[in-house]
């Protein structure tokens, strides 16, 4: 007697194991998903050189869908008087190769915060094979 | 002959576990893409850094940058650690936070303590997502 209620606890236990089995859930949403791009790093100039030593101080990028199209660059024109400068923004892949740049060039007078305006890139590239996006400010004597 | 008759059902429950136990883990299984061979993928996401800028303590060359704020993307939605690090040839600040990001950009301002020189040639903001 003592036997069969052994045996028989055996048997609801490993059935009550089955259930509980079948119930079993691994839920994906508690996996981590994974990093293709963690990480992503902007460069801001500043130039040191005779007549030259503006600095940037903030770039924005624009997109269309993933594709960057544009860019607006504010830099502090810290040397004075009237002249040109050509602002120009790259974009570089994980290996640290340009993939794609736009530029833009005014005249600008005084001293102050300054905005270029970048309205493309050439050749088009997708925001999400960027890691290093790169601004530079430079006085040249023309834009043409 | 009665003893096997007894253990009949223990067996039969054995097999039927087992069978349980291998059909809930080809079920979970199949559904997880860490080997590759799985039918639905794990979200892999990339982050996205649309801009940065820098707040400077004053105009003159000799400045320091005292913060500034990033707009950051991720294409999986989520809870993220962010590190934001500064650098300039002078050296460099980090500045961590826990952020809900997704594919719409979210602006974080930072603080730097203490200020860090913003030297030529200039400065690299470098900006990290990593999940919560």
């Amino acid at each position: 007697m003592r036997q069969r209620t052994a045996l028989l606890t055996i048997f609801f236990a490993l059935t009550l194991a089955s259930l509980t089995a079948y119930s079993l859930v691994i839920s994906i949403a508690s996996v981590d998903p994974v990093a293709v791009k963690p990480a992503m790093e902007i460069s801001l100039g500043k130039n040191n050189v005779p007549g030259n030593n503006n600095e940037v101080r903030s770039v924005s990028l624009s997109l269309t869908g993933a594709t960057v199209t544009g860019a607006t660059v504010q830099f502090y024109k810290r040397t004075p008087g009237l002249y040109s400068v050509r602002t120009t923004v790259t974009l570089l892949d994980a290996n640290g190769n340009t993939i794609s740049t736009g530029t833009a060039c005014g005249s600008y007078a005084g001293t102050g915060i300054r905005t270029a305006t970048i309205a493309s890139f050439s050749p088009a590239a997708s925001i999400d094979g960027v890691y290093r996006v790169g601004v530079a400010i430079e006085r040249v004597a023309s834009c043409v | 002959m009665s003893s096997a008759r007894r253990l009949l059902p223990l067996i039969l429950a054995l097999l039927a576990s087992s069978a349980a136990y291998a059909a809930a883990l080809s079920m979970a299984s199949g559904s997880i893409d860490q080997l590759g061979r799985g039918e639905a993928p794990v979200n892999r996401y990339y982050v996205r850094l649309l801009s940065a800028s820098i707040n400077v303590n004053n105009n003159a060359f000799n400045n320091q940058i005292t913060g500034g704020s990033v707009s950051v993307a991720s294409t999986i939605p989520g809870t993220y650690i962010v590190t934001i690090t500064v650098s300039t040839s002078a050296g460099s600040r980090t500045y961590a936070t826990t952020a809900s990001l997704s594919p719409t950009p979210t602006t974080i301002t930072f603080t730097l303590n203490p200020a860090l020189p913003y030297t030529a040639p200039g400065a690299t903001i470098s900006v990290r997502a990593d999940p919560a």
